[in-house]
């Protein structure tokens, strides 16, 4: 059964209900704190409730990252829904090679490359509801730089596969080149390449 | 001074700030790196720009609530040994017999077959025309004619192997050249392939697979 303890932030006093089976265990408040190395040994001791701190951890990179990638709100959040649910189930898998956000970031352009090859994403309209407020910026201003973002966005998300995962991962991710290689299963020259191919094809579909 | 024009790699490198001071002063001499390197920083910077999108603050409780949902229950997996079964002995005769079924088949094919004339011709390309293809210096292209990123086959397979780490695939005595995969599904025809996906689909239906 859900409680509160997954509708909102960790906090100490709260409480997940782990099964559905009717064990409640409450969320050690020094998690809070614990590196992701730590929380990852705990899920596989059997504290499969540290996953919830993980989940707030890194749901906000998963989700833009798929959302960058594939487009439209409602895709992403499925997307980011799946790429957290894999990441749970395959937790063993996770060696610590890298850090858990590019281990996450792995998963998540593996779940986007998927979608890509199964069906074709929906564009999606601007939603002014979800845009970031700017505080007191002038509507023309803001209508302007809206339709300047909405360009961009759908540039980059007419990019071959790997480039848009390379600028996505390079730009706004701040990856080293070498990490995205390692995401992508390419070399670090290959990485580099399809950064550099990435933005020359993006200044053409902005001319 | 040298007149090389910088590379791809070396041009990222500049936008870096990591590239050789030797190689940076060939801009004092080169219009037209300099435009180049100046045309990447500009698109960079409109790329970085974009604001992104933030959704309600419901919304990350959404989120979470149906990750929670859908962890609910589950079990952390084994990393994914999916080459496991196939070590028993049965399993091996059954790999060994659908290959060469493979192997046959696309032999018969390969040498019944016409000599394709134009194949870039008859096959979709992409939605943009100018678009420069991904680079992968070691493996396929994934936008060329006959992608595997759009094949159907390609797709299952990859989903099967998302779970599996490169650790343990190599803990199974697999290693392979990187992109020899790639490679090989690339050179399978249309008709290939699907057999090939269909082969797939009956062996992961046999009992204990």
């Amino acid at each position: 059964m859900l409680t509160r303890a997954w509708m909102g932030s960790v906090s100490p006093e709260w409480t997940i209900r782990v099964d559905g089976g009717g064990d409640t265990a409450a969320l050690d408040p020094s998690w809070a704190d614990a590196d992701d190395r730590t929380l990852v040994a705990l899920c596989l001791s059997g504290r499969r409730e540290a996953f919830t701190v993980i989940v707030e951890r890194h749901r906000r990179q998963v989700y833009q990252l798929c959302y960058r990638y594939i487009g439209n709100h409602e895709d992403a959040a499925d997307l980011a829904q799946d790429a957290l649910i894999r990441a749970f189930k395959g937790l063993k898998g996770f060696k610590g090679e890298s850090s858990l956000a590019t281990w996450l970031y792995r998963i998540a352009v593996n779940v986007c490359l998927n979608r890509l090859a199964l069906k074709t994403p929906r564009s999606e309209p601007l939603e002014p509801g979800e845009r970031v407020d700017l505080g007191a910026e002038r509507p023309d201003v803001a209508l302007l730089r809206d339709e300047r973002a909405a360009e961009v966005r759908a540039a980059i998300r007419q990019l071959p596969p790997k480039q848009r995962a390379t600028l996505i991962l390079r730009v706004y991710h701040d990856l080293p080149h070498e990490e995205i290689a390692g995401i992508l299963g390419s070399s670090v020259g290959a990485a580099k390449a399809n950064l550099f191919h990435a933005l020359a094809n993006l200044k053409k579909l902005l001319r | 001074m040298t007149m090389t024009h910088l590379t791809d790699v070396e041009l990222v490198d500049l936008l870096d700030g990591t590239l050789a001071s030797s190689r940076e002063r060939h801009l004092d001499a080169c219009d037209s790196c300099r435009a180049t390197a100046a045309s990447m920083r500009e698109a960079v910077a409109r790329v970085a720009d974009v604001e992104p999108s933030e959704p309600s603050p419901l919304f990350w409780e959404h989120l979470s609530a149906r990750v929670h949902e859908g962890v609910r229950g589950a079990e952390i997996s084994e990393p994914a040994r999916w080459f496991g079964w196939a070590q028993a002995a049965n399993a091996r005769w059954a790999i060994a017999g659908a290959l060469l079924t493979v192997l046959l088949v696309a032999g018969v094919w390969r040498a019944s077959a016409p000599v394709p004339g134009n194949v870039a011709s008859s096959v979709t390309t992409a939605s943009i025309a100018n678009v420069t293809p991904d680079v992968d210096h070691d493996a396929f292209d994934p936008e060329t004619p006959g992608d595997p990123v759009d094949d159907e086959a390609w797709a299952l397979v990859r989903t099967v192997a998302d779970d599996v780490s490169w650790d343990d695939a190599a803990a199974e005595g697999f290693g392979v050249r990187p992109g020899s995969v790639e490679h090989a599904m690339a050179r399978l025809t249309g008709d290939e392939r699907s057999e090939l996906l269909r082969l797939l689909a009956a062996e992961t239906k046999q009992p204990g697979a």
